[in-house]
């Protein structure tokens, strides 16, 4: 038997560490890869509850599994887009894509 | 509660994760930050077989350590091999995110002291079934029957949004990644393949 | 004959199989006799035959199918070493074995050695859910028994990419490419094909199918054609898994020199040997199992011929007929590789892709449609 605060515990401490991913990692790449850790993160988190309420109810199962489905799909269209950026700019350095942003030595009217 | 070995197997494990997650933060390339992302959804499924589901155990390890994992290799290999800009050594990696580290530390021990702090004082029953190592066989497949009972009755319409939600963003994103070739730019060669004629050499 | 049940219910099993423990191995021998042998030396001895027959057949079954290749191409194969050159895989193992090991300049060591350990690691756990013959040597029973094997081996596509990436060499990346695309499409006909056999016997784990089969017939005869059609794709999917010819487009001899195995010499290139032969193994199990009976040594019915029914669950019977079979698909594989040319990939993919996984759906559902409609039917 292992006590409900120990997954709660590791899930807290995994989440943290993919949103500091997240915040300090300027390829995008990277970004998707500690996405995929706080989603992780989330599933442990709704395993350790759905133990919690018995044997028969599944609906911490259900969402983990709809969670699956939607980081299959955001890993294909982030897959995607990063292909296409790369084409348009030659690298996926979120910081280096400016070109929607305002030029700074134009002045405002 | 007594320690048993599955406590000795939980505590094995979240070291292993951890140490999978400091590695894919802080690793020269990102194709090997991919392979220690790949390591540590193995981790994390095993840590859903200690949590007596075996079917969810299948779910991570063939859905997202088999297939998520090659779209995001894929995408590693496809894009730059960056450097990152900093040292590679672990003085080098705390003094460039001095600022992020900090508040990283801050926000893990909040949550973590936040999570216990309401789970031990709330009125959660400490039932926890979590690694009941002595379960029968009948019992795991009713839960198996039952999960899959639970989908398909109260979750139905969920499934087949997610479908849709599925099939859209691959149609999309084989949209967004095909490469449109300019026609006057190919081999005449390439021309007769597109057409589907057989071409001899 | 009796009714056919609907779904195959695990209390089912229980009345069924009531001579037949698979916890506990060889129970069986001494029941209704005085001797009295602990359970730990039963599952030790069974775990040892079980590495032996494991073993014995890695290193038999390569030699069978060399010297079936040798025959069809008029050649004579290995004659040297041993009763004509029957000892020719454990030579070439120890010479691998001897030589040395070696590393291209610029790889990625932890990738390298990742990619081959990964992936021998989930081959040799992969063998854990098959039952081999009414024995009860069995690595474990578990409730997700063909799922198990499947998830372990969706693991094969992100590790292959791996290596080749690793092995910091321009054959074995474009080799990993085609291999991890190459196993990712051919998963999902893989899976769909044997979705009906799941829903009509109502269970995962071999054993139960393997029973369901003894009882109501082989599922390559049933459904009027269907589950033969399901049994080829499950057929064309296990040979594009295991990359062998005409599907070997990873390992493509003129054009990549060995694909993303390129690199690899000495105990990584034995050990990935070994995984192939192994995967090979598995995947004719997994058809055996699925499609032609399992242990089961006649295609009928069991309540047919009332007297064979002994005969037929007897232990030493059920683990022959397993065995003729798995070498029977070995030859099936030799006789495919020594007679076929390669495909092209894109000639592959759209046969995976726009093909196989529309027929394995249509035949899915015509196994849900008509469970009753088959040739054991029309016999009564």
């Amino acid at each position: 038997m292992i006590p409900l605060e120990y997954y709660l515990g590791l899930s807290a401490i995994m989440f943290a560490s993919g949103l500091y991913g997240v915040l300090t990692q300027r390829n995008a790449v990277r970004i998707l890869i500690s996405v995929e850790v706080m989603l992780n993160a989330a599933n442990l988190s709704m395993i350790a509850f759905n133990g919690v309420f018995g044997l028969t109810e599944y609906e911490g199962w259900s969402f983990i599994l709809i969670i699956i489905a939607v980081a299959a799909v955001e890993a294909a269209v982030g897959l995607a887009i990063f292909l296409s950026v790369f084409r348009n700019y030659g690298e996926i350095d979120v910081g280096n894509i400016i070109s929607l942003k305002e030029p700074k030595d134009v002045e405002l009217i | 509660m007594a320690f048993d070995f599955t406590q000795f197997i939980f505590f094995f494990i979240a070291v292993y994760i951890l140490l999978c997650i400091v590695m894919v933060l802080r690793s020269e390339k990102v194709m090997q930050s991919a392979y220690w992302l790949i390591l540590m959804l193995i981790g994390v499924s095993i840590l859903f077989l200690l949590a007596n589901s075996e079917i969810l155990f299948v779910f991570q390890l063939s859905i997202y350590s088999g297939g998520i994992a090659v779209l995001l290799l894929f995408a590693a290999v496809l894009t730059e091999h960056d450097e990152l800009g900093f040292d590679n050594s672990l003085l080098g990696f705390v003094r460039a995110t001095f600022s992020q580290f900090i508040i990283y530390v801050i926000f893990a021990a909040n949550m973590v002291f936040l999570i216990l702090n309401s789970v031990l004082d709330s009125a959660y029953p400490q039932i926890s079934e979590l690694a009941d190592v002595g379960r029968t066989y009948a019992e795991a497949w009713s839960q198996i029957t039952g999960f899959a009972t639970y989908i398909w009755d109260d979750m139905a319409m969920v499934i087949i949004v997610m479908g849709l939600l599925v099939l859209t963003a691959i149609l999309g994103s084989v949209k967004l990644a095909i490469r449109e070739e300019e026609i006057e730019d190919l081999s005449e060669e390439v021309l007769l393949r597109l057409k589907g004629e057989e071409v001899l050499t | 004959m009796a009714e056919i049940p609907r779904y195959w219910s695990i209390y089912r099993r229980k009345e069924i199989m009531n001579d037949y423990n698979p916890e506990v191995p060889f129970a069986f021998l001494f029941e209704g006799t005085d001797i009295v042998i602990p359970n730990w030396v039963l599952i030790s001895v069974a775990a040892l035959l079980f590495g032996a027959y494991i073993l014995i057949n890695q290193l038999f079954a390569p030699w069978v199918e060399r010297k079936v290749m040798a025959r069809m191409q008029g050649r004579r194969g290995p004659v040297y070493v041993g009763w004509r050159g029957i000892l020719q895989i454990p030579a070439d193992t120890v010479k691998l074995l001897l030589k040395e090991d070696t590393r291209p300049i610029g790889a990625d060591k932890l990738g390298f050695l990742l990619s081959v350990s990964v992936v021998t690691i989930a081959t040799i756990v992969s063998l854990a859910p098959l039952p081999f013959g009414r024995t009860g040597m069995i690595g474990g029973d578990f409730t997700i028994g063909f799922l198990y094997v499947f998830a372990l081996f969706s693991l094969f596509p992100p590790f292959m990419l791996i290596g080749g990436w690793a092995s910091n060499s321009k054959y074995s990346l474009l080799g990993g490419f085609r291999s991890a695309g190459q196993l990712i499409a051919y998963e999902i006909p893989m899976l769909i094909s044997v979705l009906g056999i799941i829903a009509v016997t109502g269970s995962l784990n071999l054993i139960e199918i393997t029973e369901f089969q003894i009882e109501n017939g082989w599922f390559i005869f049933r459904y009027a054609g269907f589950g033969a059609v399901a049994g080829f794709i499950f057929f064309i999917s296990g040979v594009a898994e295991t990359e062998r010819v005409p599907f070997d487009i990873p390992e493509d001899e003129g054009s990549l020199v060995m694909g993303p195995r390129t690199e690899f010499s000495g105990w990584r290139l034995a050990l990935l040997m070994m995984v192939e032969y192994i995967h090979l193994f598995v995947n004719s199990m997994l058809l055996i199992y699925m499609f032609f009976g399992g242990y089961d040594p006649l295609p009928i019915p069991s309540g047919w011929i009332p007297a064979l029914d002994p005969f037929r669950s007897h232990w030493i019977v059920t683990l022959l007929s397993l065995t003729i079979k798995a070498y029977i698909l070995v030859a099936v594989a030799a006789w495919l590789r020594s007679t076929l040319p390669r495909f092209r990939i894109d000639q592959f993919l759209v046969l995976g892709w726009k093909y196989l996984i529309p027929v394995s759906l249509a035949a899915m559902l015509a196994m849900l449609a008509g469970p009753e409609v088959d040739v054991f039917g029309w016999w009564n």
